[in-house]
């Protein structure tokens, strides 16, 4: 490729891979699981290890079936913050944030904010998601009530309270151990 | 350069800016303070009237500690080119503050200024703007002044979306 053709690819492929969370946001709406797990490379790697779109896809069905309040009724994932780190022609590393709203089917809610921390890869002429999404938890907090001062959620055993992150982060400790 | 050149140059130079809003946003809510401070220029003035990045680092990490956590959700990113090495921008953003015991979340608009040095794009200058600052359990309209924010560092005041002039002017004019 001319160095004019590889900066084209290159832009084309940031813009694919910045579509990726947002049609993820809309497939997972949507109920579309056919569509969602679509964006994953066919051999995604889950987190728990298996592999294969159609474990992830069993995966996600368990979880907005059998989840708390009778199952997922409405979920509203506004994403942004998009930070993506190509990694080589064909790989690519990425953190979105998300600020999420869930009404469950019994008629309670709560909204959440969590990290997504991504990986992506290209196949042919398109860009996925290479592993199951690692999302960790800011904080969860049911409908008109505020984060502060909960017990760890577990997440995703438990959707309310304290997440993981920035707890976790080696810059959020040194920051508080600093002390000013 | 060529035409071809310059337009993928400018292409190049917007979604390297768009990264750069993001990456602010990361590095705050990781008080990750170097790698915050390497997004603006050397030779970056805080509001105090200091230069440089150590001393944007102090000033960042004085206004940090008055809250716990904070996530700062970002969007409606515009840029302006002004010259191959200068831009402006505007975004939106919705940053939410654990103050204490409240959970303030205070709606704002960035205007930024970016310059590129060596290849790469910094921060100029960021400026924000509050549309209101609320805990998450207030009706922003009935706070006094729509403004809610115990040791507020930074923003003084709700000043969105009266500092809009085209907002002024629509309401000073009667309806034609």
């Amino acid at each position: 490729m001319t160095s004019i053709e590889l900066r084209l690819a290159g832009l084309a492929a940031r813009d694919q891979i910045a579509e990726l969370p947002h049609r993820y946001a809309t497939a997972y709406a949507e109920l579309d699981l056919d569509a969602l797990v679509a964006l994953y490379r066919p051999d995604v790697e889950l987190l728990n290890g298996d592999t294969g779109r159609a474990a992830l896809r069993a995966h996600f069905e368990q979880g907005i079936r059998t989840g708390p309040g009778g199952g997922l009724d409405t979920v509203v994932l506004h994403t942004g913050n998009h930070v993506i780190q190509v990694t080589g022609a064909d790989g690519a590393v990425g953190t979105v944030y998300c600020h999420v709203e869930v009404i469950l089917r019994d008629g309670t809610g709560y909204y959440q904010a969590v990290r997504y921390t991504d990986s992506y890869c290209r196949r042919g002429d398109r860009w996925y998601f290479a592993r199951q999404r690692t999302h960790e938890l800011c904080y969860g907090a049911p409908f008109a009530s505020r984060p502060n001062g909960r017990p760890d959620a577990d997440w995703p055993a438990r959707q309310i309270g304290r997440g993981t992150v920035p707890y976790r982060l080696p810059t959020w400790q040194e920051f508080w151990n600093a002390g000013g | 350069m060529s035409d071809i050149h310059a337009r993928l140059d400018a292409l190049e130079s917007r979604e390297q800016i768009r990264q750069l809003v993001a990456r602010h946003a990361l590095a705050l809510d990781s008080r990750d303070l170097e790698t915050l401070v390497d997004l603006y220029v050397e030779d970056v003035q805080t509001s105090d009237g200091r230069i440089g990045r150590d001393a944007l680092a102090t000033s960042f990490d004085v206004s940090l500690r008055r809250y716990e956590v904070t996530f700062h959700l970002i969007g409606n990113h515009l840029i302006d080119l002004l010259d191959a090495d200068h831009a402006t921008g505007l975004l939106y953003c919705r940053p939410e503050y654990q103050v204490g015991d409240l959970w303030i979340v205070m709606p704002l608009q960035y205007r930024d200024r970016y310059e590129r040095h060596r290849g790469r794009w910094y921060f100029r200058s960021r400026s924000v703007h509050a549309f209101y600052a609320a805990d998450i359990r207030e009706n922003p309209a009935a706070v006094p002044g729509r403004f809610h924010f115990p040791g507020a560092p930074v923003v003084p005041a709700a000043e969105l979306p009266e500092l809009w002039p085209s907002w002024r002017a629509f309401w000073a004019s009667e309806l034609s």
